[in-house]
């Protein structure tokens, strides 16, 4: 897999260098085609230039009235060898040619339009030559006047010559040569600083994201409690940073509850746990007698019985966390539904002088999950009956509202803490901090309560008024029985 | 030794207890932080296995509220917390020493066991008075390296005797630290069991360990009677 920096890197260096080359051959061939038609006109104008020695020679070769005196010279840089120059008639016959000049080196012009064509050739020793051929002919003249005493007639306008002037070309090829050098070495180094300068500017650029991929690679369960943090961080990684943050406080939110859970199990599972293994360590630091065996196994088997009765709730509410939803609905007399619940806590509450007073509409029914439901209302009677002082009476209040059901249960609790409203359905919470009750009640009954009234998708409330302990059931319109 | 157990779990109370009182040791019992208080004050307890979470009254209040009244008993804290930040708060509250449940008994003993000799400025779990040697941790008694088989009871009086070595102690002390709230026997039983113990560990010839300290009480060690 590809970094993201390599990435950058390969595609912005792959652009630059493109356009550098692309820059450089269109320097190129500019500049050569500028330094080539500068070339060509000059050497075009040189070839006019030797026009009158080239028209006089052609007249000297037809004998056509020759002009009066020697054909006139070359000019001065042909002289000196710069120039190579041949010319001809239109018939092909040589008219001139530069002194060592080897015959038919030099093409002869092919069109005959008086217009330039250019063309490249090599001397014998390898020299390169730039050549231009062309026909000359002389400028139309003005019509002849009617001749006058004394005046000769006009000569007859010489007949066209076909000329090729070649120059040595090796400067300007040298100069090209040194300008593909130069180009190219400017590529390759523009190129090498651009990667330079990539690198750097991109791996400036992509700090913050190192920093950010540092922070992830030492993040770990036991840092939960930390941030991450991008001071100078540009603007596009912000919301990622916010994002990864809000994941990590859920995250170390979901662990802690997890964790806080785990260590309350733990805890609650210790003191009983302990008992059973005290009860069996002093039961086997001595010979015992059958009878005292006896007992030290019912002893041991109400330990475990209270142990199971724990976790049992704590498995319920294990997949009570695990269930997305409740199961069929049926409908229900909640009256009915509400004096079920109670008969399994009917004989313990006669015990203690405590009384159920049931106040709900006979008429009163749901359409629900009834299992769900019953196991709520058996908690709450439970800890009604439970934690209700001696000879006190359970209120149990349901009537509809809100298109749904609400129900409350009342119970008088004198010594309750403030608090206990608000924490009420926290897991393990107990209004006394001791577990007298260990196993019967271990603090996980509201909080199941809770878990399956918001699967039920209604609401559980505590409060605690002039010595009353209520707590409020309330499920909504889609428990409406038709 | 007096040890009172406040634990409000039931099965665990009763199996401390019982393992405590079958090392010799008289034990009382509380299962409240409140009936713990009660009981604690003015007890004459050598030792206090001690809950934190007590109904009523949380261990630690209970534990500072000694502390503030004086009492100088030691403080086993048997407790589920096992934070270091609980075990920290427990000592610091006066504790003296901390338990995590679930422990093994052996241990709990032999934690009571180094309280008690700390209580009474002994460091060897070996008690030795001539060719008397008393061996704290398994209640072993010898006599010129001889096994002596003595009751619970009967080793309990030593024990607390031995611990006092040098000091007169009175019947009443005895009583309190031998004998439970819920023991029921005669009035001179001390001196029944003073006089089983001369018996089984005095030889003839050889100097007295146990001595009458008349209207005092008992006084154990080599010397001569007053």
């Amino acid at each position: 897999m590809k970094s993201l920096r390599t990435r950058l890197i390969a595609g912005l260096l792959l652009g630059i260098t493109l356009f550098l080359a692309v820059d450089g051959v269109a320097i190129y061939v500019v500049v050569h085609s500028r330094l080539q038609s500068e070339q060509d006109r000059s050497l075009e104008g040189v070839a006019r230039s030797v026009a009158p020695t080239l028209f006089a020679r052609a007249r000297l070769e037809r004998h056509a009235d020759p002009p009066p005196g020697p054909p006139p010279p070359l000019p001065e840089t042909f002289g000196k060898g710069s120039y190579l120059l041949e010319g001809w008639l239109e018939d092909g016959t040589a008219l001139l040619r530069s002194p060592g000049l080897e015959p038919g080196l030099l093409a002869r012009p092919s069109q005959l339009d008086g217009r330039a064509s250019f063309s490249d050739a090599r001397l014998a020793d390898g020299t390169p030559l730039r050549v231009v051929s062309l026909v000359l002919r002389a400028p139309p003249e003005r019509p002849e006047p009617p001749a006058r005493q004394g005046h000769p007639p006009r000569p007859a306008p010489p007949p066209p010559v076909e000329v090729s002037v070649a120059v040595d070309s090796a400067g300007l090829s040298s100069t090209l040569r040194q300008m593909r050098w130069l180009l190219a070495i400017t590529w390759i180094s523009s190129s090498l600083g651009s990667a330079a300068i990539l690198t750097w500017v991109v791996g400036r650029a992509l700090r913050p994201v190192d920093r950010l991929r540092r922070q992830i690679d030492a993040f770990d369960a036991a840092r939960l409690g930390e941030r991450f943090e991008l001071a100078g961080a540009p603007s596009e990684l912000a919301p990622v940073v916010e994002r990864l943050n809000a994941f990590v406080a859920r995250l170390d939110a979901a662990f802690r509850r997890e964790q806080a859970f785990t260590a309350h199990a733990a805890h609650e599972l210790r003191t009983p746990l302990s008992g059973l293994r005290s009860t069996l360590e002093v039961e086997l630091s001595r010979p015992r007698s059958a009878e005292e065996h006896r007992l030290a196994a019912q002893q041991c088997l109400e330990v475990t019985l209270e142990m199971q009765t724990l976790v049992e709730r704590l498995l319920e509410l294990a997949r009570l966390e695990a269930r997305a939803a409740p199961g069929p609905a049926q409908v229900v007399s909640v009256a009915d539904l509400v004096r079920g619940c109670w008969e399994p806590f009917a004989a313990r509450a006669a015990a203690r002088g405590v009384a159920l007073e049931l106040r709900v509409e006979p008429a009163l029914a749901c359409s629900i999950d009834v299992e769900l439901l019953r196991a709520v209302l058996q908690n709450l009677l439970e800890n009604a009956v439970d934690y209700a002082p001696a000879s006190a009476v359970v209120q149990v209040v349901g009537q509809a509202a809100d298109g749904g059901l609400e129900l409350r249960f009342i119970n008088p609790a004198p010594d309750a803490p403030p608090e206990l409203p608000q924490r009420a359905f926290e897991p393990f919470w107990r209004a006394d901090a001791a577990r007298s009750a260990t196993g019967l009640h271990a603090g996980l009954g509201l909080a199941l309560c809770e878990r399956i009234v918001t699967l039920l998708g209604g609401r559980l409330q505590a409060c605690l008024s002039q010595g009353n302990f209520t707590v409020e059931l309330r499920l909504p319109a889609s428990t409406a029985a038709a | 030794m007096r040890i009172l157990v406040a634990e409000d779990y039931l099965p665990l109370r009763r199996a401390v207890a019982q393992a405590l009182r079958e090392s010799g040791w008289s034990v009382d019992e509380a299962a409240t932080g409140s009936e713990a208080l009660v009981c604690a004050r003015g007890g004459g307890h050598d030792l206090i296995v001690l809950d934190l979470m007590l109904p009523g009254m949380d261990g630690l209040e209970v534990l500072r509220a000694l502390r503030r009244a004086g009492e100088k008993c030691h403080v086993l804290i048997l407790t589920a917390r096992d934070g270091v930040e609980d075990r920290i708060r427990g000592l610091d509250a006066g504790a003296d020493d901390y338990l995590v449940k679930p422990f093994a008994m052996e241990e709990l003993l032999a934690r009571a066991r180094a309280l008690l000799r700390r209580g009474y400025d002994v460091k060897s779990p070996v008690l030795s008075f001539g060719e008397v040697e008393i061996h704290t941790s398994d209640h072993r008694v010898l006599v010129a390296g001889e096994p002596v088989e003595l009751t619970a009871r009967e080793y309990a009086l030593l024990e607390y005797l031995a611990l006092r070595a040098g000091q007169v102690v009175t019947r009443s002390e005895i009583w309190q630290h031998i004998y439970d709230e819920n023991a029921t026997v005669s009035s001179n039983v001390v001196d029944v069991y003073v006089g089983y113990l001369r018996r089984k560990l005095e030889r003839p010839g050889q100097p007295r360990l146990i001595h009458t300290r008349r209207g005092e009480g008992y006084l154990l060690g080599l010397q001569e009677d007053a």
